[in-house]
């Protein structure tokens, strides 16, 4: 990790607006925007639909780029680099976990893990994923391919892939959105694990109060905004801020 | 439903033009040889009636029905006093058409050059009738410049300048000045001409000389200078107004058999050594036929030219259609199974089965409709460009707009409308099956039936096709069905691979991709995958392209073998130190007998240097034998052991005199006869000889398969021009000193090419590899259609892999990496359609190889570097074919590709 970084966040974004559209169809899906998101920690993002929270990790991720605002992720400022530098920053220091669709369905679960190193022509720290494929308890799947493995598997396998090469930073947008309540707590488990034990900075967009809770710090937006936070939360002081703001 | 049809087309437009442009391309191919064919042959008719002008009537030599015109006997001179007084005729003019008359000039190096002009006719006629006899009406040729040719006289005298008229486009061509004085070069010999006028041949305000160069003379010096003293081509009529044109020919004809039953009786009289040159022509039966028999011979003989464009055009459409027909039909296949969400839903909405299957052939339809009408314009655009091109070249002119026949968009719409249906029928069944839960369910597929049934299908089917080649290429037995077997079996055998290419495709693929692995680890690692991944549509992406190959390597492989067999037999069979032969390939070319006499009598003056020179002549069709017309070469059986090794297997050359035949070994099979026997020949004006068949010999390359003494043709075919000589040095001459003897005679002739067996050998081969590469680049047209066949293919894959794509990019891909995978997908694609096509061309090449008579070929040789430089090819076509969708695939937005549904 970088240490010669004057910051505790490992992203932060300042004055972040994104536009969509111009004139009468004009949506503000980001209104000025200030947040960091500090080293070891777990953050989540909610909010109800259309408040910004994807937009959010979208931009902050280097998916997407703003209308107004910088992101920065560690040191570097995303908007100015070249799109092929976005992508090897994408590739070498964010980690990434989708809702659905994680994986390539022509690779087996070993080749998934290890695809953002292959891509950089990186030999895979074997230590290390040893010690994560143990972790996510996927020993005996590895030469499956997607198709063979469960829905809670094929998460599993999409956290793993966006721990193997050690991101400073990995954003997961509604990890546990199309897994039973078990399942889900089980990826829930290992991302949490993630952070106490090896020390990850996450950010986790979801909509699962439960899921929420089990983040460090919890931020609300609404229409664009970051209209409150909580430190320390628990799913029913979530879900009474929820109401409050009317999602 | 069929408002649904048409907006679907009309919101996935990218995916209807990528489906429409195949069958685009194949319809455009075919109406373009339709609507060019029917230029050519609009041109060619309206010549045919052009040239006619205002002749009603004409009296010629008659001919078999079957028999070539090419060697039509001329007309004896005598005959025109004997029918100028019938009553009703208003004009009567004798022509003469004669071959081979050359102009020369110099060129801009100084040297005596020869008009050429690719192979057309270069005809020598007259101008002016006979005095006394009006000829109004029936002029061949129609002065632009200057003035008609006068007699000045005889050519006898080699030192006389004689006059002539050149037609207008040569003379552009040639920088050929009016006052001027030129040496033409002609059957009767070289002399000299000042040119006095040009002229339009054929139409006053025209020239209707079609890539032809006419040379134009008053009537006696044509005559002489074609040998044809004495005699006329034919004789042209023009009826009086209000006469009756049946009355006339009933007369005439009645004139014309009193005299041919005169001559004859005249002929009787005069003892064989006695006979002059004309005796010959005294023989022949006379007819009289109207201008219409005229111009429809002539548009019949012109159709066997147009045919042969015509057939090679349509050749290479039908192939076009194919190879479309299967890459729309994989269209078709993935763009359904990319929609079985959106049709389940119709499904899921109350659309039953059958309408849901009535939308997907209407589709094909609407598709169908529109690529034809494209097609069409496409063709008609195509058409007009070749035109273009070939009046560039110098084929002549094609005035007048392109006709548009009914019969072409009829037969545009069959084919592009009837191909679409066919190819969405498969996929159309398949749609009824979608079970209307399949919208709710996030990765569903169209599942095709197992490949199990292609297997065992594939295998039954590619088992009888090698055996059916087996047998063709083994077993004895007539050439049809030698054909037969290996035609049929070539079509099983691709059809049956094409079932068991998918059967193939994971391992063949996973072995192509290994080096692309090698190098470029994950984006070759996924390029492989991907090829791997849907069996059928790779298979059936690469069918195109093996169509195209299997043709070009088949014509690869034959044509090599073809020509190791031709040079090969260039090397065993000719003897002779030098062969003098023109440049053209037209049938009656050739060159004056006066130099065959000068050489001739250099071998006399020069024994030390030159111990023989033997004349060469061919005629097509030139007499009939057995009930068929056969092709017959002439040479001078004495010496022809010197110059030429035939192979004789049994009798000697000479065995049997001048009245000796040579038959090969397959005619004489054919005949069931040997040396010894007997055979009559029966040559055109209804004359026959009884010959002896003197040798059976077994190679054909030089000469073909039927030999007769040059006198046979002095007698029957005096017409026929030497078409090359061939010369023996005496042994021990100095090769360079007996050539340059032979050259400074040659000189004077210079559309004569000398060449000794080593450039013999390389222009010959020159000529064979410049033929193929022009087959080579017609079949590999049909390549071009193969690559959009794949380029559509990895659209629509890239399209259908648009979350995929998305999500490499998020983790990490770079665009670069995304470009470099699908463009080695598509080389595997190809380069496995590349080997497919490659190994069945070898296959088929070497089964064409047994079923061409042995004449043709019977060395096989494999052009291995060239087989291996196809691959290449293909490979470089699959980059080609994937730059498009390898952008796409680049620019596609992360974001936009994750979330896409």
């Amino acid at each position: 990790m970088d240490t010669t970084s004057t910051s505790t966040a490992a992203a932060r974004m300042v004055g972040g607006t994104k536009v969509y559209g111009d004139g009468d169809t004009e949506v503000r899906a980001l209104d000025g925007i200030d947040v960091e998101f500090e080293k070891g920690r777990f953050t989540a993002i909610m909010g109800p639909s259309g408040s910004g929270k994807s937009t959010l990790m979208h931009c902050s991720a280097g998916l997407d780029d703003l209308t107004s605002g910088t992101v920065h992720i560690g040191d570097a400022e995303l908007g100015s680099l070249s799109e092929r530098d976005l992508t090897l920053l994408r590739r070498d220091r964010i980690g990434f976990v989708f809702q659905a669709f994680n994986l390539l369905p022509t690779l087996t679960a070993e080749e998934n893990l290890t695809l953002p190193l292959d891509l950089a022509g990186r030999k895979p720290d074997t230590d290390w994923m040893v010690d994560i494929v143990e972790t996510v308890g996927l020993q005996d799947r590895l030469d499956h391919r997607p198709d063979e493995l469960s829905g809670g598997q094929q998460q599993r396998v999409a956290v793993a892939r966006a721990l193997m090469s050690r991101p400073e930073i990995v954003f997961a947008d509604e990890p546990t959105g199309n897994l039973d309540s078990v399942t889900g707590g089980e990826v829930l488990d290992f991302l949490r694990g993630a952070v106490d034990d090896l020390g990850q900075t996450l950010v986790v967009v979801t909509h699962d109060a439960n899921a929420a809770a089990r983040a460090d710090r919890v931020l609300f937006l609404a229409d664009g905004r970051i209209v409150d936070q909580m430190t320390d939360p628990d799913p029913d002081r979530i879900l009474d801020r929820i109401k409050a703001i009317g999602g | 439903m069929f408002r649904l049809t048409l907006r679907n087309i009309s919101r996935r437009k990218l995916r209807f033009a990528l489906t429409t442009l195949a069958v685009v391309l194949g319809v455009t191919f075919l109406s373009t040889s339709f609507f060019l064919t029917d230029k050519l042959r609009d041109t060619f008719d309206e010549l045919a009636g052009d040239i006619t002008g205002e002749l009603d009537l004409a009296i010629r030599t008659s001919i078999d029905d079957d028999g070539e015109r090419l060697n039509r006997l001329p007309v004896p001179a005598d005959v025109l006093p004997l029918v100028a007084d019938v009553p009703g005729i208003g004009s009567i003019a004798p022509t003469v058409v004669g071959w081979n008359v050359v102009p020369l000039y110099t060129n801009d190096e100084g040297d005596l050059a020869a008009v050429s002009n690719g192979g057309a006719p270069q005809l020598g006629v007259n101008m002016g009738g006979l005095e006394g006899h009006p000829s109004d009406g029936l002029e061949q040729m129609f002065i632009t410049a200057g003035r008609s040719p006068e007699r000045t006289g005889s050519l006898h005298d080699p030192s006389m300048v004689g006059e002539f008229v050149l037609d207008n486009r040569t003379a552009d061509d040639h920088d050929y000045v009016i006052g001027e004085t030129y040496t033409v070069s002609a059957p009767g010999g070289n002399r000299r001409f000042l040119l006095v006028g040009t002229a339009n041949f054929g139409d006053p305000d025209e020239n209707k000389a079609v890539g032809a160069n006419v040379s134009a003379f008053d009537l006696e010096t044509v005559q002489e200078l074609t040998g044809l003293e004495g005699l006329y081509t034919e004789i042209a009529i023009a009826l009086d107004d209000g006469a009756d044109e049946a009355t006339v020919m009933a007369e005439i004809g009645r004139r014309l058999e009193q005299a041919t039953v005169e001559f004859r009786a005249m002929l009787a009289a005069v003892p064989e050594e006695h006979r002059d040159h004309l005796a010959a022509f005294a023989e022949a039966e006379l007819e009289v036929v109207t201008a219409a028999t005229k111009i429809a011979e002539d548009k019949s003989d012109f159709d066997q030219f147009i045919s042969i464009i015509s057939s090679v055009l349509l050749a290479f459409a039908i192939i076009a259609v194919v190879v479309s027909a299967f890459i729309i039909n994989n269209t078709f296949s993935i763009v359904i199974g990319q929609r079985v969400r959106e049709l389940a839903l119709l499904r899921a909405l109350g659309a039953t089965g059958r309408q849901v299957s009535r939308s997907v052939r209407l589709e094909a339809v609407v598709v169908g409709v529109v690529a034809t009408v494209l097609g069409l314009v496409g063709g008609f655009l195509l058409a007009s460009l070749l035109r273009w091109v070939l009046v560039a070249i110098g084929f002549g002119e094609l005035p007048g707009a392109i006709p548009v026949r009914v019969r072409t968009i009829v037969v545009a719409a069959v084919v592009g409308i009837g191909a679409t249906l066919l190819s969405a029928i498969g996929p159309s069944r398949r749609v009824r099956r979608i079970p209307p839960v399949a919208a709710l369910r996030d990765d569903v597929r169209l599942t095709p039936t197992g490949l199990r049934r292609r297997l065992i299908v594939g295998t039954a089917v590619t088992a009888a096709g090698t055996g059916a080649l087996a047998i063709g290429m083994t077993v004895d037995m007539a050439t049809r069905s030698i054909l037969t077997a290996v035609g049929g079996g070539a079509l099983a055998t691709f059809i049956g691979v094409y079932l068991l290419s998918p059967v193939v495709t994971r391992p063949v693929a996973t072995v192509l991709g290994w080096p692309i692995r090698r190098v470029y680890k994950v984006p070759g690692r996924l390029a492989t995958d991907n090829a791997r991944r849907s069996p059928r549509r790779t298979a059936a992406t690469a069918a195109a392209l093996t169509i195209g190959l299997a043709l070009v390597s088949l014509a690869a492989v034959v044509s090599d073998s073809m020509k190791a067999t031709f040079l090969t037999a260039i090397d065993e069979s000719v003897r002779a130190d030098l062969l003098l032969h023109t440049a053209s390939f037209e049938p009656s070319a050739g060159f004056s007998t006066e130099l065959g006499r000068d050489l001739q009598g250099l071998a006399v003056e020069r024994p030390e240097l030159v111990e023989s020179v033997m004349v060469g002549r061919w005629a097509l069709g030139a007499a009939s034998a057995d009930g068929a017309q056969r092709d017959l070469s002439a040479v001078d059986l004495r010496v022809m052991a010197d110059h030429l090794d035939i192979k004789v297997v049994d009798g000697t050359p000479f065995g049997a005199g001048s009245d000796g035949v040579l038959l090969h070994v397959d005619p004489a099979r054919d005949m069931g006869i040997g040396v010894g026997d007997p055979l009559t020949l029966d040559f055109p004006g209804s004359r026959s000889v009884d010959l002896t068949v003197a040798a059976v010999f077994s190679d054909s390359t030089m000469l073909g398969n039927w030999v007769v003494d040059v006198s046979i043709f002095d007698r029957y075919l005096p017409t026929a021009p030497d078409a090359w000589l061939s010369v023996d040095f005496t042994d021990g001459a100095d090769p360079a000193a007996a050539r340059s003897e032979i050259e400074s005679l040659s000189a004077a002739y210079p559309q004569v090419i000398v060449e000794n067996r080593a450039e013999l050998r390389e222009s010959s081969q020159a000529q064979l590899d410049q033929l193929l590469s022009i087959i080579q680049v017609f079949l590999g047209l049909s390549l071009l259609i193969a690559v959009l066949g794949i380029t559509n293919t990895l659209a629509l894959s890239v399209y259908e892999r648009t979350r995929e794509l998305g999500l490499l990019r998020a983790v990490g891909m770079t665009r670069r990496q995304l470009r470099r995978m699908v463009r080695w997908e598509a080389v595997i694609i190809a380069l496995f359609g590349g080997l497919l096509g490659v190994a069945m061309g070898v296959l088929f090449g070497l089964a064409a190889i047994a079923a061409i008579p042995e004449t043709f070929v019977d060395i096989v040789s494999i052009p291995y570097a060239s087989l291996f430089g196809y691959l290449l090819v293909s490979g470089a076509f699959g980059m080609v074919a994937a730059i498009l969708p390898a952008r796409r695939a680049a620019r596609l937005d992360v974001l936009d590709a994750i979330s896409h549904a």
